[in-house]
């Protein structure tokens, strides 16, 4: 070590760091349970990318040194945006579908159910399950307004019910007072079985429609979207003979969304989005009267997605701008919750 | 030392540095800012940390030894940040 040059010190500490903090991720990811697939498809990535360039070494060995730089820094850039497309189509999924669901939340609302009072009921669809909170003002039997809704990917429909039966029962009273609000896990989460993906959203958001609409109480169907949930419900309203359809926070498109986070996503990299769902395309064929409410801040759902959207959207529909207001404070507005009840009044 | 003309070690260096991109990334987009920033921090705190240790009679002696220290160092700040 005494001989070796400043450079090749610097060299050998520079392996040593690499190699450690290599340790430093492989560890992270071994600790959190939901990185056990990245890191696995990172090491065989790497792990191929590295025997491939041994093998083009070993081919090129008798070339000179510009071809097997050339090489080099054409396999260092394919490298490079597949290590780049690999963690995207691992993690994309992951981080949209986090499969909620909240456990107490669903405990107090299984004992709240059993007590069969005409308040709550857990309504179940195939392998979907979900929450009917049932209409305050009304009698069991008597016909009413259905607000069947799509959410955000951070929710679960537990927690939401206990939000409105417990937490926030004034807040939330519009929603539920004269209409039954409908609100099914979405698959992976709560207890709804399967995988989300864009497909199955589509097909959970037929069946649902068409469970609700089976209900001999069910006078009419609202169909009602909030942030990722609003592909879903666009979806079914352009496909269903829905009544109306409400859409907070909407994108026009996947790629919108997956842009808000790293803009990329153009070009061939639209390849890598396995969320698909044009909502653009789907309001064309929506016949029935739209509210759309979208904030100008919010952080999630560019405004200009929800714009766009909007300038799509055919016949009887409306834009509401609200000003000022985080994509997470849409419910806990009074303005967007009673424009939402109003609307729904009006088309029910 | 290390010989970085072998094959071996040039396929075995791009495979750690396409690993370390990829942590980079994965941890960029999922994790908290200190953790895709230690992703920088450490390794340049750990090349001064080899730079410092090779002048150290022992590792001067046992330059390998350096590579354990930086494992172990790596190791306990990743349960560290993953616990805190």
């Amino acid at each position: 070590m005494e001989d070796m040059s400043f450079g090749k010190k610097l060299l050998f500490s520079l392996v040593t760091a690499l190699t450690a903090v290599i340790v430093y991720g492989i560890t992270l990811c071994i600790l959190v349970k939901e990185f056990h697939t990245i890191l696995l498809v990172l090491l065989i990535a790497a792990v191929v990318l590295g025997a491939f360039l041994l093998v083009l070494l070993i081919a090129l060995d008798s070339k000179s040194k510009k071809i097997k730089a050339g090489v080099i820094a054409g396999l260092s850039v394919l490298g490079v945006l597949i290590i780049f497309s690999s963690v995207i189509m691992v993690i994309a999924p992951m981080m949209l579908f986090p499969k909620n669901h909240d456990e107490d939340a669903y405990d107090e609302m299984v004992e709240l159910a059993a007590a069969k009072d005409n308040t709550v009921e857990q309504i179940s669809c195939g392998d979907l399950t979900g929450w009917r909170i049932c209409a305050r003002n009304l009698r069991e039997d008597d016909k009413r307004p259905v607000i069947l809704f799509f959410a955000g990917n951070g929710m679960n429909s537990s927690r939401t019910a206990e939000l409105f039966m417990f937490d926030e029962p004034e807040l939330y009273a519009p929603l539920c007072s004269d209409y039954d609000f409908v609100y099914f896990d979405y698959p992976g989460y709560g207890t709804s079985a399967g995988e989300p993906t864009g497909d199955s959203l589509r097909q959970m958001a037929l069946d649902v429609f068409d469970e609700v609409d089976s209900w001999s109480t069910t006078s009419s169907i609202i169909c009602f979207g909030y942030s990722i949930g609003t592909g879903p419900a666009t979806y079914c309203a352009s496909q269903k003979d829905a009544d109306g359809l409400v859409l907070w926070a909407p994108y026009a498109n996947s790629y919108d969304v997956y842009n808000n986070v790293m803009d990329v996503f153009h070009g061939p990299m639209k390849l890598l989005v396995l969320y698909k769902m044009n909502s653009e395309k789907y309001i064309k064929d929506v016949e029935c009267p739209i509210l759309i409410m979208a904030s100008d801040t919010d952080e999630v759902i560019p405004y200009e997605s929800s714009r766009a959207l909007f300038a799509s959207a055919g016949g009887s529909s409306d834009f509401m701008t609200i000003s000022g207001i985080g994509h997470n404070d849409f419910w806990v507005n009074d303005k967007v919750i009673e424009s939402t009840a109003e609307f729904a009044g009006e088309v029910s | 030392m290390i010989d970085y003309s072998s094959k071996f070690i040039r396929a075995a260096l791009f495979t750690m540095i396409m690993l370390f991109i990829g942590f980079f990334v994965l941890f960029m987009l999922t994790c908290s800012m200190i953790v895709s920033l230690l992703m920088l921090i450490l390794p340049a705190a750990l090349v001064l940390l080899g730079i410092i240790l090779v002048h150290v009679p022992f590792f001067k002696a046992h330059p390998w030894m350096i590579l354990p220290v930086d494992v172990v160092i790596a190791v306990i700040t990743a349960v560290i940040i993953h616990f805190v």
